[in-house]
């Protein structure tokens, strides 16, 4: 076992290493830099070279690089060639808003999916089966972009229900941070609800047609305690697994809908620091994504190792 | 040293007539203002929000070069020099206009007294040439060449400061109403360096409070701010809202007070809604195109002949082909005013009676004949990945198609474009300039061989003769003639061709008063208030 553990953080390690120098590498491979993207509207040579020295950007990328991961390895990130900020102050400020829309986007898309499948298919065939089969064509075929703008114009903008965008932190005011998270985590959410929905009903048709559902029924339990009790229950395994697949999906998908409503997560962050050149930015943000997949899988090594054993023995450990 | 009085001659110089009129006929406004002045009736407290065009660089006079940090800037970091709503150029930190010596070489500025910083250090003349210093020296500075020319500051007392020039300098002081002029607290400099913009303290209405990246910026009243009494918000909170339409949105959900820029698009619309007001203001900005007329290895390195702007009678025809009202009516919904030379009618060296090119597809053709060019003749046309950007393509591909011109609309990322320009990997290019008070920050680095900003790479002695001379030049009708002699070179060279002039769109709900914006497009909150 802690030969298995030993490997598979190096292995981790390993692929770190590589995301970090691709993304290095990549970052250095855009048009543009740190300097021109600061000069705004005034070009100055002279100043863009005073820039260029400043950060070492005229040093060979491969002796840059040995710098910035030397200062990394120390707990040293930099500062944002844009704001001059700390580039581990805004990481840490930004990543946990992405995490909370994501989850409420999850929570959204679990309320409304699991149910509407569930619901469909019950009643297929039915109004409500057509119903939901329509949200789930809609859920996955309307863009966010124009989703959102709409929900603004009218629960925001015509109707005054919810605030238009921005962002309260949680500790600050919760009651105010879930008014304003209420629609960017729907507008999030909303393209999961249509897959969960579907994978809903598609599970629950395969259920409620099998023999353990019949033998339920001739027992005489009611079809309340079938459905919920015996067919949804054992749905529900195909569904979680998507929810866990769909979950990088909906942090990846979080940059429109936070531009959108102007929430300052993660998302955002990204497309910002891509867009003026922010090297310190985006390989923290890169790094700590990466980072993030890594630990995850790591953790699924693990727990699979922990259950089953013989993963350990086919992995070649004693 | 003799001293010669240069107030009158520099306050003439920097009157901006209210020009009705351009090519086209079309009206302009000097200024904008949301309800005047607050009114006594405005009620004091409260905050507002406010879009900004980009999330801005650092907060840092001396390092900012972004637009976005400009609009922080002008409500926190009062200049020796101010804009007015007229267009003159009136004192802000400087209790009057500068002197200049006889040779102009000497200009000494008196100081406003019992000012403070936003941090309770005394502003004095140590203060100024403190931050005037930096300026000129700290690395990274944007400001440096701004004061080039400025060899020595020093201390006359207290309220005093003399700048010792190396030459002649005509926009100085439009420069030192600008970033140049934003005085900094000596105090927080030292404390904390070049991190300087991580918590800036000026003289101004509103302090720094807090930065959240590409959030928000929230600046609070200042406690001890010399014209207190006109500030009426407690909190000004400033967000980048890149997006037009969600500006437009945010603007009508009340989570936005003010909108800086409305697209064009939403412009009628606001208008008809008597909810808001929609100030409109004649910028000093110009919508351009760039012209690739020589630039084959970068900027300043030995021209070449790229094709096909190489050829001046190309440049020619293709500007022949133009239609410039179509172009604004049709992209712009006819909301900018169009013109086609580098002085707006907002400034004091606006040219009157100029007439621009107006469409001749015959003549183009008979150019383009002449120049013995096949047609179709490509041009690429890297244009921003906006709709706008998108529409001006495709306007101007249909309008010169007809001449035998083939443009490729090629949407591009801001950064990637400029790269590619200053290395000459580029044909024509959208180019707009937010534009500058003195005619000399709207032309010289574009037109002056070897300029930052002379993206075609053109070189002509007697236009740079020109531009020189307008620099050194302080009597306005000499001056004037200087900068007239210089555009019509300009319009004969065809490197940039201007369109347009920029016209701003700023709006807020009727309920605010005392938001000003003037003809360089920053959104002044000092005087904003909220009726009862």
């Amino acid at each position: 076992m802690r030969g298995f553990l030993l490997r598979r953080t190096a292995q981790s390690l390993v692929t770190l290493w590589l995301a970090s120098v691709l993304v290095f590498a990549g970052a250095r491979a855009l048009p543009g830099d740190p300097a021109i993207a600061l000069s705004g509207e005034g070009n100055d040579p002279a100043v863009n070279a005073q820039i260029r020295a400043k950060y070492g950007l005229d040093d060979p990328v491969p002796v840059q690089y040995a710098r910035w991961s030397a200062l990394v390895l120390q707990g040293d990130f930099g500062r944002s060639t844009r704001s001059g900020l700390l580039v581990a102050q805004i990481v840490v400020a930004r990543l946990p808003i992405t995490l909370e829309l994501a989850l409420l986007a999850m929570l959204f898309a679990t309320a409304i999916g699991i149910p509407a499948g569930v619901l469909s298919a019950v009643r297929r065939g039915g109004r409500l089966d057509a119903v939901a089969n329509l949200f789930s064509l809609s859920g996955l075929s309307i863009p966010h972009f124009w989703l959102g703008l709409v929900l603004i114009l009218v629960v925001a903008t015509t109707y005054r229900l919810l605030p238009a965008s921005g962002f309260v932190p949680l500790a600050e005011d919760p009651v105010e941070n879930l008014r304003r998270m209420i629609l960017p985590s729907f507008v999030l959410g909303t393209g999961l609800a249509a897959v969960l929905m579907r994978q809903t009903r598609s599970a629950m048709l395969e259920s409620l047609s099998s023999d353990y559902v019949r033998t339920a029924r001739a027992k005489g339990l009611s079809e309340l305690q079938v459905v919920a009790g015996h067919a949804l229950r054992n749905s529900l395994i195909t569904v979680v697994t998507v929810v866990g697949l769909e979950t990088g999906a909906l942090i990846s998908g979080s940059v429109i809908t936070e531009s959108i409503f102007l929430v300052p997560g993660f998302g955002r962050l990204i497309v910002e620091a891509v867009g003026t050149r922010d090297y310190p930015i985006i390989q923290a943000v890169a790094l700590a994504s990466a980072a993030g997949y890594v630990a995850l899988n790591l953790a699924v090594d693990i727990t699979y190792s922990v259950l089953n054993p013989k993963i350990r023995v086919a992995g070649g450990t004693q | 040293m003799a001293s010669l009085d240069l107030r009158p001659t520099v306050a003439a110089l920097l009157i901006s007539t209210v020009v009705l009129s351009a090519c086209t006929g079309g009206t302009a406004v000097p200024a904008a203002s949301a309800g005047g002045s607050a009114t006594p009736a405005a009620k004091s407290g409260g905050q507002m929000v406010v879009s900004m065009l980009e999330d801005p660089d650092k907060l840092d006079p001396s390092l900012g070069g972004t637009a976005g940090g400009r609009e922080v800037f002008i409500n926190m970091c009062e200049k020796l020099y101010d804009l007015s709503a007229d267009g003159t150029i009136v004192p802000q930190l400087a209790s009057a206009l500068p002197t200049f010596s006889s040779d102009g070489l000497t200009v000494t500025i008196p100081l406003r007294k019992n000012v403070q910083f936003n941090d309770s250090t005394p502003f004095d003349a140590a203060a100024v040439k403190t931050t005037l210093e930096r300026h000129k020296t700290l690395a990274g500075s944007r400001r440096a060449a701004e004061l080039g020319t400025v060899k020595e500051v020093s201390v006359v007392d207290a309220s005093t400061v003399r700048l010792t020039l190396s030459a002649p300098l005509a926009p100085l002081v439009a420069t030192l109403a600008d970033r140049s002029g934003m005085i900094m607290s000596p105090t927080q400099l030292q404390k904390l360096g070049d991190n300087f913009g991580n918590q800036p303290v000026c003289v101004g209405p509103f302090s720094f409070v807090e930065r959240v990246p590409g959030d928000r910026i929230v600046l609070d009243k200042s406690k001890v701010y010399y014209d207190a009494d006109k500030v009426k918000l407690d909190r000004i909170i400033m967000k980048p809202i890149l997006d037009g339409t969600v500006r437009t949105a945010n603007l009508k959900s009340g989570d936005l007070q003010v909108v800086d820029r409305v697209q064009a698009t939403d412009v009628a619309a606001l208008q008809k809604d008597s909810s808001y007001k929609v100030s409109k203001v004649v910028s000093y900005g110009l919508l351009t195109l760039n012209l690739n007329v020589a630039n084959v290895t970068g900027i300043g390195q030995p021209p070449g002949k790229p094709e096909p702007f190489s050829d001046p009678l190309i440049r020619e025809a293709f500007d022949l082909s133009l239609d410039r009202e179509q172009i604004n009516t049709v992209v712009y919904a006819g909301l900018q005013l169009p013109g086609c030379t580098p002085l707006p009618p907002s400034s004091a060296f606006f040219i009157k009676d100029l007439k621009c090119p107006t469409r001749d597809i015959a003549k183009a053709k008979e150019l383009i004949a002449r120049s013995g060019k096949k047609t179709p003749i490509d041009v690429d046309f890297v244009v921003f990945p906006s709709p706008d950007g998108t529409r001006l393509g495709e306007v101007i591909q249909a309008q010169t198609k007809e001449a035998g011109f083939n443009v490729i609309v090629k949407p591009t990322e801001p950064n990637a474009g400029l790269q590619a320009s200053i290395k000459g990997q580029f044909t024509m290019s959208q180019n707009p300039w937010s534009g500058r008070i003195d005619p000399d920050g709207n032309m010289y680095s574009f037109h002056i061989s070897k300029g930052p900003d002379n993206l075609g790479n053109v070189s002509d002695p007697e236009l740079d003769a020109l531009l020189d001379k307008g620099r050194v030049t302080n009597d306005l009708e000499a001056r004037k003639k200087v900068y007239a002699d210089a555009v019509a070179k300009i319009l004969a060279r065809r490197s940039i061709l201007y369109f347009a002039y920029q016209v701003l769109y700023a709006a807020v709900p009727t309920k605010v008063v005392g938001f000003e914006m003037f003809a360089d497009g920053m959104p002044r909150m000092k005087t904003a208030a909220y009726l009862p």
